[in-house]
């Protein structure tokens, strides 16, 4: 059974419509990538599951539950966490600040979780008291994982979480998204790093000009010579 | 030069408490308001009403503190006329800003929305109270005599604490109120807040609420040290306006050192120029900030405070 579903999603930013009838599913517990090239519409789809963008076509439901056209804050509340591509953190406040926020709607106190959170990531317990713009762009990102983290969701959606990363940094928030993982929590990611992407997934999906181009498990993505030679830079 | 140095300093704090609220506003809605002084005003004209017209009505007794030149009758007025200019804004932002974000208008669109309501409130004082001066008490008090030949009057005195523990109680609010940091977070960053969980529809409401209040604190301030007319917040919208550029424009914590800075630098100016120029004063002082510092005292690149 699927806890995410979009289905022919139609989206776009005013006039200029980008998705073209874009289906995904996501299970319980699954890491699914979405890989393609840029412009074909992957943060468009991120920012319309997540209610930022409303589609002119289609249905997103969400444990059976028609979230379209939803108000983010009231999606976040479902268990349905997003963490975008750029400008995902608040510079201006403290890493706990962020962590705060993240729990905004908790009406319990957000310590446990708060704790939790800092288990995975334990570089920032240390930096709780300094604001993000002090921080590498290693750190931020994981401070925006762990904000997204702080209403326990179900369901994690990433938007190139290792973009604009030195090397080393990308290592790790992979393995970070693995241990998030591990807790029980889906993970949708879109990811330029399509072949890191796809191993650390348990299906992709490729889009291409706004349309669902492969549907499969990552090891066929991978070993799919199409795919490989078009989206993964090299032959299989 | 010290007694001006101290008149500065009083009017100093009324532009800090203006200029704060002000530039807490614009962090939030993202335009500079215009009808920010008119607001003052308005907290000026009810406290008046409710000091001068209702309490004597009800035969309030108009005893005065001590060396004050106001009484209890005052500060009931105080929260009753913050409450109801809180009340105006939030009634606006409903009426003519939110339809207006909704339909995703252009930013300059609402400042010129905000002229608009600057034009009409004021339109309703003049039609309700005149454009004559009214002033909350015809009583006199002297002046405190302190050393080298500093005279401070009580009232000043008053409005100086006021000013302070009104900015010191939103440095608490935002700095540690589960809401003040969603209201950072949200000038920080409102496509994220929304995305944490944050109704910023809500954090709109809060943000007007407050800094009408504390407009409307300095407005009652500000007729307390010396008189109300229905102009008087328009012609403080300028000061203002350069209180929080000086301190980074967003920031209210920079608004407080801009505030301070031009009500010195503006009384100071009196030794050596004609008080009418007190205007121009401000002026210059903007613009050298932003030719030597665009981005204000303590403003960043970034948003948010």
């Amino acid at each position: 059974m699927s806890l995410l579903k979009a289905d022919g999603i139609v989206s776009g930013y005013g006039e200029i419509e980008i998705l073209h009838g874009v289906s995904l599913a996501v299970g319980a517990g699954e890491v699914v990538a979405i890989i393609g090239p840029n412009g074909c519409g992957k943060s468009t789809l991120m920012k319309t599951i997540f209610g930022l963008l409303e589609p002119t076509q289609g249905t997103i439901t969400y444990n059976d539950a028609d979230i379209t056209g939803m108000a983010p804050h009231d999606i976040v509340c479902l268990g349905l966490s997003y963490v975008p591509q750029a400008d995902n953190t608040f510079l201006s406040l403290t890493v706990e600040e962020n962590l705060a926020m993240g729990a905004f709607l908790r009406t319990d106190n957000y310590a446990k979780q708060a704790e939790i959170v800092y288990d995975l990531f334990p570089d920032l317990k240390e930096r709780r008291d300094t604001k993000v713009s002090a921080l590498s762009g290693g750190q931020r990102q994981m401070v925006a994982m762990a904000r997204a983290l702080m209403l326990e969701p179900q369901l994690l959606l990433l938007d190139e979480p290792t973009a604009g990363l030195a090397p080393v940094f990308v290592e790790t928030v992979f393995g970070q998204i693995e241990h998030i993982n591990q807790q029980g929590i889906a993970v949708l990611m879109v990811e330029q790093n399509a072949r890191m992407a796809l191993e650390h997934a348990q299906r992709g999906y490729v889009l291409a000009s706004g349309e669902n181009r492969f549907t499969d498990d990552s090891k066929a993505l991978l070993a799919n010579e199409e795919v490989a030679r078009l989206y993964l830079g090299g032959a299989a | 030069m010290i007694a001006l140095v101290v008149d500065g300093v009083i009017l100093g704090s009324i532009l800090s408490l203006g200029a704060v609220s002000l530039t807490l506003v614009y962090g939030i809605v993202r335009f500079a308001n215009f009808a920010h002084g008119d607001l003052m005003a308005v907290g000026a004209y009810v406290a008046f009403f409710l000091v001068n017209t209702a309490f004597v009505a009800l035969g309030f007794p108009d005893a005065t503190f001590g060396p004050l030149s106001f009484g209890l009758p005052m500060l009931l007025a105080l929260p009753v006329a913050m409450l109801v200019t809180a009340g105006v804004a939030v009634s606006v932002d409903r009426l003519v800003f939110r339809p207006m974000r909704q339909r995703s208008y252009a930013p300059v669109m609402f400042v010129i929305g905000s002229l608009a309501v600057a034009f009409a409130i004021r339109a309703l004082l003049f039609i309700i109270w005149g454009p004559e001066f009214h002033f909350f008490t015809q009583a006199l008090r002297p002046a405190l005599q302190l050393p080298y030949e500093v005279r401070v009057k009580p009232d000043q005195i008053f409005i100086l604490l006021a000013c302070l523990t009104m900015v010191a109680g939103l440095y608490l609010f935002l700095q540690r109120s589960k809401i003040g940091k969603a209201l950072r977070a949200t000038a920080d960053n409102p496509d994220l807040a929304r995305i944490s969980g944050i109704n910023t529809e809500h954090m709109l409401v809060w943000t007007w609420a407050i800094g009408a209040a504390m407009a409307a604190t300095a407005g009652i301030l500000l007729g307390i040290d010396a008189q109300l007319r229905p102009e008087m917040g328009w012609n403080l919208l300028l000061p203002l306006f350069a209180a929080a550029i000086l301190g980074g424009i967003g920031n209210p914590y920079g608004a407080l050192i801009g505030g301070m800075t031009i009500g010195i630098v503006q009384q100071v100016s009196t030794a050596f120029l004609l008080p009418t120029y007190k205007p121009a004063v401000a002026f210059v002082i903007l613009i050298l900030v932003l030719l030597i510092r665009p981005r204000g005292i303590l403003g960043s690149e970034q948003r948010g405070f």
